[in-house]
C-alpha cells in the first residue's frame, strides 16, 4: 500500500468517527440521582425558566442555568425558551421586578452546577448527555436536543 | 427622623452590594439589581416664561427581591438627582399557583406602564413617560403608588390562554402643594384617605406578553397643603378613572397604548362640583437590524382648559407628540434619545430634547 493511499484511508477512518462521535451529541435535562421528579414535559420546563411557578409534591421545581458552554446556552435558547438571548435577558429582569422573583441561578463552573443540583432534589438543570453519564450522581430525565 | 431612616437604608444597601452573592441556597433564593440610567434634558419653555431650561438627570434604581417556599420579599429604592424614595416594599405570600397576596407600599397595578416597567429604565424603550403613566412626583396627577393590600391571581381559559386579576385597596396620595403626594413609609402621614385598583388582563398565551385589559381606579384625595386648591374652596376630590389598555408585539412591532376618562367630584366648601377629562396614548416601537429601536408616540388630553383638577397641576405635560431613536450596545446598556412636542395647561407647548444612557448589573 502506498503512503498516500494509507494516508487518504486514515483521514477517511478519522472524518467517520468524527462523524459518529458528533452524531450522538445531544442535550439532556437532569435532576440528582435522589430527585423524586420524573419527567417534565416542554410547557413546564419552559414556565420554569420562565418564572413561572411548577410544583411538584407541594415543592417548587427550580431550574439551573448551565452557563459555561456557549453551544450549550444556544441549544438552551433555541429548544427549552424559544427566545434570542436579549429577549430572555428581559423577561428574566422582569421577574425580579415584577414578580419579586430573583432569576434562575446562573453556573458557569461545572462543580458548582452539580453541587447546587445535588443540593436540592427538586431543581433541574441541562448538559451534554456525555457530561451527564460520567457523573453517577444525577439522572437524566428527558432528551432535550439531538444533533440530526 | 425621615432623613435618618433615608441614609441609614442607604447605607445599608451599599453594604448589601459589596456583599451581594449569588443565591445558592435552595430554601432561599435573593437578588440584587441596579437600574441606572444618566443623562441630559433641554426644553424650551415657551418664549415669554424665560430662558432656556437644562437639567442632568442621574437616577439610580435598588431592587431587591427574596424568595423563600411560598414567601416573597420585594423592595425598591431609588436615588436621584431628583429624589430619594423607598418606591416599593412589599411581602408577598403566594396562596396557590396563579394566586399571591401582597401588603405594603406599591405601585398601582391599574397603571399598566408602571405594572410592567415600574422605575426599572433599561427596559423601557422611550425615556419619557405618557402623562396617563406618570409618577405623582413627576407631574403625574392619577395615582401610582397605593400602600395596603394587593391581590394577583390567574385564571386559565384553555391551555394557553388565560385572565389576570390585580385588586389592591389602599391609603391614596394627598394633593400637596405642587403635586399629589403618596403616604411615604418613611414618614407617614395622617390625612391619607383610600384608593382602590382593578386591572383585568386577557392574554393570548399565558407564557408570552401580548395582552389587553381594562383597568379602573377609584381614589378619595385629601387636600392637603395646594394653594390653588385652597383658593378653590377644595377640601378633597374623589376621582373615578375606568381605562382601556394594549400591549401588542407583531414580529418587529411593538404597540402600546391606553386610554382613560377621569371623573373627578370636586368636594368644595360651597358645594360639590363635577369636571373630567380624557387621556390616552398610543406608542408605536420598530427594531431595526443590529440593535436599533426607533419609537413614537402620541399623547392628547382633552378639557385641559376647562379642568378644574388639571388646574392643580399646571406644569404636568398633558399632550406630547415624540419621536425617539435607542440602541442597545453589550446587552445591558442603552442610549436613547427622544425629541418631543410637549404642551402643557400653563405653559403652552415647547420642544424638549432628551438624551439617556441606561444599564442594569449584576
Amino acid at each position: 500500500m502506498s503512503p498516500s493511499r494509507a494516508l487518504l484511508i486514515c483521514c477517511m477512518g478519522i472524518m467517520l468517527c468524527t462523524q459518529a462521535v458528533v452524531a450522538e451529541r445531544q442535550v439532556v435535562l437532569v435532576a440528582s440521582a435522589t430527585s423524586p421528579l420524573h419527567d417534565l414535559d416542554s410547557l413546564e420546563l419552559r414556565k420554569i425558566y420562565l418564572g413561572f411557578p411548577v410544583r411538584h409534591e407541594g415543592h417548587t421545581v427550580s431550574g439551573l442555568r448551565n452557563t459555561g458552554d456557549e453551544d450549550l446556552n444556544r441549544i438552551f435558547l433555541q429548544s427549552v425558551v424559544a427566545m434570542s438571548e436579549k429577549s430572555y435577558l428581559r423577561r428574566l429582569l422582569s421577574l425580579p421586578l415584577r414578580k419579586g422573583i430573583p432569576r434562575p441561578s446562573e453556573y458557569a463552573r461545572p462543580r458548582r452546577l452539580l453541587d447546587a443540583l445535588l443540593s436540592n432534589p427538586y431543581s433541574v438543570t441541562y448538559m451534554w448527555k456525555d457530561t451527564a453519564a460520567l457523573s453517577p450522581d444525577v439522572k437524566t430525565l428527558r432528551v432535550l436536543w439531538q444533533e440530526n | 427622623m425621615t432623613t435618618y431612616n433615608r441614609n441609614w437604608i442607604s447605607v445599608t444597601l451599599a453594604l448589601m452590594a459589596l456583599f451581594n452573592t449569588p443565591p445558592a441556597r435552595p430554601e432561599g433564593q435573593q437578588e440584587l439589581l441596579f437600574f441606572l440610567s444618566a443623562g441630559p434634558t433641554y426644553h424650551e419653555v415657551a418664549p415669554d416664561e424665560g430662558p432656556e431650561d437644562y437639567e442632568f438627570v442621574l437616577d439610580a434604581d435598588v431592587l431587591y427581591s427574596y424568595l423563600n417556599g411560598r414567601f416573597r420579599l420585594l423592595g425598591e429604592y431609588i436615588l436621584s438627582t431628583e429624589e430619594i424614595e423607598l418606591e416599593r416594599f412589599k411581602l408577598g405570600w403566594q396562596a396557590g399557583e396563579e394566586t399571591i397576596g401582597w401588603i405594603g407600599r406599591f405601585h398601582s397595578p391599574s397603571r399598566y406602564w408602571n405594572a410592567i416597567y415600574h422605575h426599572g429604565q433599561f427596559l423601557q424603550t422611550s425615556i419619557s413617560r405618557p402623562f396617563l403613566e406618570q409618577f405623582e412626583d413627576d407631574g403625574g396627577v392619577l395615582p401610582t403608588h397605593s400602600t395596603g393590600l394587593m391581590f394577583e391571581t390567574a385564571h386559565k381559559l384553555d391551555h394557553t390562554a388565560d385572565f389576570r386579576l390585580a385588586f389592591s385597596f389602599g391609603a391614596a396620595p394627598v394633593i400637596d402643594r405642587t403635586e399629589l403626594k403618596p403616604f411615604d413609609l418613611l414618614d407617614p402621614g395622617s390625612s391619607n384617605r383610600a384608593v382602590a385598583d382593578l386591572r383585568l388582563a386577557y392574554l393570548p398565551d399565558q407564557l408570552e406578553e401580548n395582552q389587553l385589559g381594562l383597568a379602573l381606579s377609584w381614589s378619595d384625595l385629601e387636600v392637603d397643603g395646594s394653594h390653588t386648591a385652597q383658593q378653590q374652596g377644595l377640601r378633597r376630590v374623589e376621582q373615578v378613572s375606568i381605562g382601556a389598555y394594549l400591549d401588542w408585539r407583531w414580529q418587529e412591532w411593538r404597540f402600546l397604548s391606553s386610554l382613560a376618562p377621569v371623573i373627578n367630584q370636586m368636594k368644595r366648601q360651597a358645594g360639590n362640583q363635577t369636571d373630567s377629562f380624557l387621556t390616552g396614548y398610543f406608542q408605536a416601537e420598530y427594531e431595526l437590524k443590529h440593535d436599533w429601536t426607533v419609537f413614537g408616540r402620541l399623547e392628547q388630553t382633552n378639557n385641559t382648559s376647562s379642568s378644574d383638577y388639571l388646574d392643580l397641576f399646571p406644569h404636568s405635560v398633558t399632550d406630547r407628540q415624540m419621536l425617539g431613536l435607542r440602541f442597545e450596545l453589550a446587552m445591558q446598556h442603552a442610549l436613547s434619545f427622544e425629541v418631543s412636542r410637549a404642551e402643557t395647561p400653563a405653559d403652552g407647548d415647547f420642544e424638549q430634547y432628551l438624551l439617556q444612557w441606561s444599564t442594569v448589573f449584576p
